[in-house]
């Protein structure tokens, strides 16, 4: 499963429920909508199959496509990568 | 120092006459019984020890324990007691409670000797969980004290200015109840996201100690931890819903050397995550609430370089209380955001490499963390602290200077609060970045406008409360 964040081209909570509804009528587990987007743990393949993803030798999504359903709504998804945290041990 | 009492122990002669201290260790092992102090002796030795004017005590095992001061420690043990002494950020300290090294020579008086066998003085055994009080450790340091009192922020204290009905929201690895928040009675609430749990969980430790920065500069502030793994626009979003005034982050990327066109192609996932943040950071800035990052260790660091973000980096503290540049601290202008300088002004950072450590801070943190016992001696290093440091520390000591901000004048905008504290800054003229930039008189690169004077700061706040009331 990946953690994958559906980002909308407004910032919109209306349109974000509206676009969470979509995708769990397509059996995709919807955790989480909010003015910025809609939050989703997703399989590999459906990522494939849904999002046309493509991946890199590390898993990362290189390209996608936005599905004929979502396109007048959704501006893109990515999957979060780890940020550093900044301590100083030496 | 002759008020303080010291404790002596004083083991009476055994049934058997066999010696303990000289059957120590060696073999035939005896049993245990053979080295019982005798209750007769005991009875004896301890009415011999009072008779010297000192306190005495018989324990259940037949031994004595003695109270007695230096002055009584010397005349009749012939033992000296030196206080210890420390150092620490210019002044020099007396440490109370170490009167008496425990490899002081105890010599028995001749009143005594017939029945006791030797006497010593309890070391202090190490307790394997974390200590409310920081440890005393020799090696120089800064303690959060150190930190409240370098940016200024006792002297708010004073005005009481506390960062009261302030809420400061962090996100980081996790926020540990450890007993010095309990003891210092902070309000602290600690949140996960949809992806984390259990907040008060934190294996790394840097959340739980650079909180305590935010603490140390607004005591009275509403203290939000989110807990943060790998999912840095939940974590945002989280900590927006608890309605903060200010989030401080110690977290980024090292990116910042690239366009955001040059980003898209390279890295179209990152590319994408970053604009999502950015839109979140922006509207949050929009709608009030004050976003601090750290600048970054060496990093060429977003989301510190969004241009409306508070971005921190970092001066040295040595122990005379100079400052200087960081040389661990990032300093670069950048490529995402053309024209955009990073960092803005400094908190306090550690110089990296060369011991002595400077400016590193004894923060708490959770035991078994990864930073439990870090640049701490080996038999200190279990006690629920660590020694560290990074812009990750200067992010939450900024943002606790916010609060206190605030807390004079609750109406300021986050460009206002980025504006008075530009303004209002020690120039920092010496030191050389992570990034090689030398500081310079007035505003440069190394440390923007210089090292944050948190007291000043909010007697601009306070002037412009007086003649400007902004609905916020």
């Amino acid at each position: 499963m990946k953690k994958i964040k559906v980002i909308l081209k407004e910032r919109n909570k209306e349109m974000a429920t509206e676009v969470g509804e979509i995708l769990k009528k397509n059996r995709i587990d919807v955790y989480r909508t909010s003015r910025y987007g809609v939050y989703l743990n997703i399989d590999d393949d459906t990522l494939k199959n849904y999002f046309n993803c493509k991946l890199n030798d590390e898993a990362t999504i290189v390209e996608f496509k936005i599905p004929t359903e979502l396109n007048t709504m959704v501006e893109a998804i990515y999957e979060p990568g780890k940020p550093a945290f900044f301590k100083q041990k030496i | 120092m002759n008020g303080k009492k010291i404790r002596l122990r004083l083991v009476p002669k055994t049934k058997t006459d066999i010696s303990i201290s000289r059957t120590f260790g060696n073999k035939p092992v005896r049993s245990a019984k053979d080295f019982k102090p005798a209750k007769s002796k005991a009875k004896e030795a301890l009415r011999r020890t009072l008779n010297t004017g000192v306190d005495a005590k018989l324990t259940k095992n037949n031994c004595i324990t003695v109270e007695l001061n230096a002055d009584q420690l010397k005349d009749i043990f012939q033992a000296t007691a030196t206080p210890v002494k420390g150092k620490r950020l210019g002044r020099s300290f007396t440490f109370q409670e170490s009167h008496v090294s425990s490899k002081t020579q105890i010599k028995l008086p001749k009143e005594i000797e017939e029945v006791v066998e030797f006497a010593y003085l309890p070391s202090s055994p190490e307790f394997f969980a974390p200590s409310f009080v920081a440890p005393n450790i020799s090696r120089f340091h800064l303690d959060l004290d150190d930190v409240l009192r370098r940016l200024n922020g006792s002297r708010c204290h004073r005005q009481g200015w506390t960062g009261r009905n302030i809420r400061v929201a962090m996100t980081d690895t996790g926020f540990a109840k450890h007993p010095y928040f309990e003891s210092h009675s902070y309000d602290i609430q600690r949140i996960s996201t949809d992806q984390t749990s259990q907040p008060e969980i934190d294996d790394s430790g840097h959340g739980t100690g650079e909180s305590a920065n935010v603490l140390a500069l607004a005591p009275d502030c509403q203290f939000i931890g989110v807990k943060h793994d790998d999912y840095s626009a939940l974590a945002l979003e989280t900590a927006l819903e608890a309605n903060p005034h200010v989030i401080t982050n110690s977290w980024g990327w090292n990116i910042d050397q690239m366009t955001k066109q040059e980003l898209q192609i390279q890295n179209p996932n990152l590319y994408f995550e970053l604009t999502d943040l950015e839109n979140i950071i922006l509207d949050a800035i929009d709608d009030g609430v004050v976003i601090v990052f750290a600048a970054g260790n060496g990093h060429f660091a977003f989301p510190g370089s969004i241009p409306d973000v508070i971005s921190v980096g970092g001066a040295s503290v040595d122990i005379r209380g100079k400052l200087e540049a960081s040389n661990y601290a990032s300093s670069f202008i950048s490529s995402l955001y053309p024209n955009r300088k990073v960092p803005d002004f400094c908190g306090i950072v550690g110089r990296s490499g060369t011991p002595p450590l400077k400016g590193h801070i004894m923060l708490p943190v959770p035991n078994g963390c990864e930073l439990e016992g870090e640049n701490m001696p080996r038999n200190k290093s279990k006690l629920g602290w660590g020694i560290f440091s990074g812009t990750s520390a200067a992010s939450p000591q900024i943002a606790g200077c916010i609060a206190l901000l605030l807390s004079v004048n609750p109406n300021l905008t986050p460009m206002q609060i980025k504006t008075i504290l530009s303004d209002t800054t020690i120039d920092v003229v010496n030191g050389t970045t992570a990034h090689g930039v030398d500081a310079e008189s007035g505003r440069d690169l190394a440390t923007g406008a210089g090292f944050v004077d948190v007291f000043a700061a909010c007697i601009m706040a306070q002037n412009r409360c007086r003649s400007n009331t902004i609905e916020r």
